[in-house]
């Protein structure tokens, strides 16, 4: 395991993408794409609270007859036309596939129009009539939480609660000189992705084939087959090109609806949310209200932190635990602590329902923890990066939840890469360089630490590598190309382990028939899964070409090297033979060619009760610099540009880590700054479209440096960690802190918005 | 049926405006009827499209003291124009921050004045600037003031017959200057949540002293508005830059905004004096 790289491999160096050109000219087709012959349209009627409405209702009645009724109807469907389990969910199956009795948020799937065209099947959605009984609405995940609360969830409202900690909180703050509390409130960030959950499905014989962009398709295909009550291995679901994932196709959205309706009409069929129905019912992160009490000594010594989060999963439990679990374990950030309490719930509310997304619990964490860090450095006059530095962690310490911190740790190296950046450097003469005497300019900076894949839960994946007739390696691996490049890191890793160019390999498309099931595209945890199966595998290829090899060459095993696509002597290099030539022969010959094999995670040997996915054993650590202009006549706050430096272990592509890090940046900063899906105090979506769900654009987009930093991770391929994840933490948290540096204001609740540092801004002004 | 009518020349597209004009949007670049369109909020489905008028309507050029701007000139035409930069920098300026560079090439003049939307970010600075809309039908022509012109969200002076032909505003005199400030909630693709636009005139050799003062407020009342009190207070007497933010509260004494998910109406009035401010601001600076 994790060999070393061998100099001028491919590993480490910035290969162009595989899936570059592909994408870039349009030639790749996206399942969104696709229009078969004969295809329906399938569209979605979904709970709307009407005026007088309610977002939390019983259904009386349902009506379809009109609907079926209507011209190029082909087919309405209801809950009864569920032939399985009518619900489905991650870890608890409890989201009805089309809701029957109870409707619990805006954009609640009540039943499918298959149409003959778009329009009809739109016009049909009009035509179904639907008769609700009100039922109390509660979104406010603590009203939602407390006892003798209305029940929206089939077993209460509070899912999951964590109660953890290590050393003795209140001794800690006995030690304290500085004592500080705030509480952050984040917002519901949407994927936003460039494709929105959509695809295409049809019956081939018995066999339900869907084409759907999906982050783990085998577990789907699970759900699926429970809930169309059909067995396994007669779906087949074909998940990649995915046009963006982010987290919220990780878990199921259009697929059984795309297999009922096939199923159904024996006839292909499409469906296609738009974006204001992707923003609706879409998975979102989940928005947080964060507690932190956090003491401190004059010196600067982090001695105590008492943390509540509260999460609202919304109307479906979806991902939530784990989500909140995440964010138990990040909130203490990088820092030796040596007394933390920590209490995380996960609750059920009518709100839109959050999941997966990117940073994952981790993200909202940061963004308190980070805030509260320049709120604490503030008070205790210190320079917020000597304070950070003071308590950084390192390898062999004690982390928050009573663990140690066994993996590679570089954070005290991403401290020193941003006091180093030019920004750092020359932050006091900047600020005072304003051309407009109401412009404030500010430095923020922030830290963050994630854990790389599913801590606790058993982990693994497989892969299979053939050598083909034309002497390719083809790599087939369960995990989807996300748009982060992991495709180019898998052939660069297989390359190198395998001696020779990466054209020489080729990566087969994530079709439940062709690839084995390798987990879920999450939890930044496909670099390590699918690196490390890679490098289980190389070994028996290896010796699989070395077989062949040894009876053409007439050559002992032992003698033998890969070496440049070919298998040769050690000991007379000119006696090769070309992986053309073995693939040709082992074909001929009728053989497979095929090797598997499989990697299953290490886990801490530490367990913590009630907290199963806890703690991790590998992290990956960032920290993350802004600097700001903030207009103190409007509140209007523009970010200029970021320096990211990052631990993601020994980097696989210089230019993937970039896009990934500019990308999750600015994911990141828009938590800060723009995004937030709204919602009234009575559940109704406010902000569906693009229109008034902002992102920032390209003008908004500040500069971003990334500085990679060189590490190596004795349990990742070659040294690597993940880094998915990991680059989305800080920024939000770097830009509030660059704010309050610039303006004096402590923005507790993001998106920091105009209106909300103007109203910061003036409340300081009365104080 | 969506039915599109193509006129080839302004005659034909005036005939078919009084054959038919209650039945007929008048569009050009259709950078609102599009969104409109998509969200099912168009009430008609019949078009007169004035897309191959183009060079008919498609000009600035100065005439007898006004600045005149054709009807489909773009709002990229308007950034390009030394013209406008000169005597309409207030215009130019909503132009360099409208939508984006797709929809600047689209969107024209005519358009943001059709839609007559308070936030509309061109009527501000036509407001402060003195323009005049001018409406011609198969009957006749007329000159309507933008006071007279907009009586509410896309409620507005021009008659099913008419359209918009001309929009004119007096060319810049000596020692006068115009601005438009606004505040947007990201850097493109913003819609105003409030503006001001003003046009003032100093005394000669006396920067402090205003000659005349003409101030509009967009995106803080049912449409754009000018502010009288703050116009009045700028020509009382000297203005120094400590008593702007007075004068602008003045301004703000003229907004009537409402609360929606973009910003609440008391945020929405609490910024007007503070984009008055920096506008003013950088006219004091200059001289």
């Amino acid at each position: 395991m994790a060999p070393e790289r061998s100099g001028n491999g491919p590993v480490g160096q910035s290969l162009r993408r595989v899936d570059g050109d592909g994408k870039t000219t349009g030639e790749t087709r996206y399942f969104s794409d696709l229009y078969p012959d004969g295809v329906l349209w399938v569209r979605t009627k979904r709970s709307e609270p009407g005026p007088s409405g309610s977002v939390h209702a019983r259904i009386r009645s349902l009506d379809v007859s009109r609907a079926e009724k209507a011209p190029g109807v082909v087919r309405v469907i209801t809950a009864q036309d569920v032939p399985g389990e009518n619900n489905h969910g991650v870890f608890i199956p409890e989201q009805p596939v089309l809701c029957g009795e109870r409707v619990r948020f805006h954009g609640d799937a009540i039943a499918l129009v298959a149409a003959e065209t778009k329009e009809a099947a739109s016009a049909a959605l009009e035509l179904i009539d639907v008769e609700y009984e009100p039922l109390p609405v509660i979104t406010d995940p603590d009203e939602a939480m407390k006892e003798g609360a209305d029940a929206i969830g089939d077993n209460g409202n509070l899912v999951k609660e964590f109660h953890l900690g290590h050393g003795d909180v209140e001794a800690g703050f006995a030690q304290a000189d500085v004592i500080i509390e705030n509480t952050f409130d984040t917002p519901r960030q949407a994927a936003a992705f460039i494709e929105p959950e959509s695809g295409v499905a049809r019956m081939e014989g018995d066999i339900l084939i869907i084409q759907s962009g999906a982050q783990s398709p085998f577990r789907d295909r699970r759900e699926i087959s429970r809930s169309l009550d059909l067995p396994l291995e007669r779906i087949r679901i074909q998940a990649s090109p995915l046009g963006g994932g982010f987290g919220a196709k990780d878990g199921v959205t259009v697929q059984i609806h795309l297999g009922l309706a096939a199923m159904l009409t024996g006839r292909p069929v499409r469906l296609f949310w738009d974006r204001e129905e992707s923003t609706l019912a879409g998975w979102k992160r989940h928005p947080f209200r964060i507690t932190l009490k956090t003491g401190a000594k004059r010196d600067g010594t982090l001695v105590a932190q008492r943390a509540r989060l509260v999460a609202d999963t919304g109307a479906y439990i979806g991902y939530g635990p784990a989500v909140v679990c995440v964010a138990v374990e990040s909130v203490s950030g990088p820092y030796r602590i040596p007394n933390v309490w920590i209490d995380g719930y996960c609750v059920i509310t009518n709100n839109a329902p959050a999941g997966a997304v990117r940073g994952f619990g981790a993200v909202q964490a940061c963004l308190a923890m980070e805030s509260q860090m320049d709120e604490l450095a503030g008070a205790l006059s210190m320079d917020p990066l000597e304070f950070r530095k003071r308590n950084a962690i390192r390898q062999g310490d004690t982390a928050s939840l009573g663990n140690v911190l066994q993996c590679s740790c570089r954070f005290e190296e991403t401290l020193a890469a941003v006091e180093s950046s030019d920004a750092w450097r020359t932050r006091e003469a900047w600020k005072k360089d304003v051309a407009r005497p109401w412009i404030k300019r500010g430095v923020g900076l922030a830290s963050g630490v994630k854990g790389v894949g599913l801590g606790q839960f058993p982990d693994g994946g497989s892969v299979r590598i053939a050598v083909t007739p034309e002497g390719k390696l083809s790599l087939g691996i369960g995990l989807i190309e996300m748009g982060e490049g992991i495709t180019t890191g898998f052939v660069q890793m297989a390359a190198e382990a395998l001696r020779c160019r990466p054209d020489n390999v080729e990566l087969l498309p994530v079709d439940t028939d062709h690839v084995l099931e390798c987990g879920g595209a999450d939890a930044s945890r496909s670099t390590i899964t699918g690196g490390n199966a890679i490098l289980e595998a190389a070994p028996l290829m290896e010796a699989l070409l070395k077989k062949e090899a040894a009876g053409r060459l007439e050559v002992g095993e032992e003698d033998l090297e890969l070496h440049e696509g070919t298998v040769r002597s050690r000991s007379a290099p000119e006696r090769a033979v070309s992986y053309a030539e073995i693939g040709k022969a082992i074909h001929e010959r009728g053989d497979s060619g095929e090797v598997e094999a499989r990697y299953d995670w290490p886990r801490d040997e530490i367990t913590l009760p009630d907290a199963e996915e806890l703690p991790h054993l590998l992290y990956a650590f960032a920290t993350h610099l802004a600097r700001v202009e903030v207009d103190t006549l409007t509140g209007r706050v523009r970010l200029l540009d970021l320096v990211a430096a990052q631990d993601v272990g020994r980097v696989i592509n210089p230019q993937g880590l970039e896009g990934q890090s500019e990308g999750g940046s600015l994911y990141s900063a828009g938590m800060g700054m723009w995004e937030d899906t709204v919602l009234t105090d009575a559940g109704v979506m406010l902000t569906p479209s693009f229109t008034t769900y902002l992102i920032g654009t390209a003008l908004d987009a500040p500069e971003i440096e990334t500085h990679p930093i060189d590490g190596y991770e004795p349990l990742g391929p070659f040294g690597a960690k993940g880094a998915g994840e990991i680059v989305t933490l800080p920024a939000a948290a770097a830009v509030v802190n660059a704010i309050r540096d610039a303006a004096g204001v402590g923005i507790h609740r993001t998106p920091a918005t105009p209106e909300r540092v103007f109203r910061a801004l003036r409340e300081q002004a009365v104080r | 049926m969506t039915e599109f009518l193509n006129p080839r020349t302004l005659e034909e597209a005036l005939d078919a405006l009084a054959a038919d004009g209650d039945d007929l949007r008048v569009v050009s670049g259709a950078t609102d009827v599009v969104v409109w369109v998509r969200d099912g909020r168009m009430g008609v489905s019949r078009y007169l499209n004035l897309s191959y008028l183009g060079g008919e309507l498609r000009f600035i050029r100065e005439e007898d003291g006004f600045i005149e701007i054709g009807a489909l000139t773009t709002l990229t035409d308007l950034l390009r124009s030394d013209l406008i930069r000169r005597h309409g920098l207030a215009l130019w300026e909503a132009a360099a921050l409208f939508g984006s560079v797709q929809i600047r090439n689209r969107a024209t003049v005519a358009g943001n004045l059709g839609t007559a939307s308070p936030a509309g970010d061109t009527l501000p600075p036509l407001l402060a600037l003195g323009a005049q809309a001018v409406l011609e039908s198969s009957s006749g022509v007329r000159d309507v003031s933008l006071e007279k012109y907009m009586f509410g969200p896309g409620q507005t002076a021009r008659s099913s017959d008419e359209l918009i032909t001309t929009v004119r505003f007096p060319v810049m005199k000596e020692r006068e200057t115009s601005f438009y400030r606004r505040l947007d909630l990201r850097d493109a693709l913003a819609i105003s949540v409030a503006g001001v636009a003003a046009r003032v005139g100093r005394t000669p050799g006396r920067s402090e002293t205003f000659t005349s003062a003409r101030v509009a407020l967009g995106a803080v009342a049912p449409t754009v508005r000018r502010a009288p009190a703050a116009e009045s207070a700028l020509t009382e007497g000297p203005v120094k830059p400590d008593d702007l933010m007075e004068i602008g509260r003045l301004a703000a004494q003229s907004a009537q905004p409402i609360d929606d998910v973009r910003a609440s109406a008391e945020y929405r009035k609490a910024l007007i004096p503070g984009l008055f401010y920096q506008g003013m601001y950088d006219v004091l600076m200059e001289s």
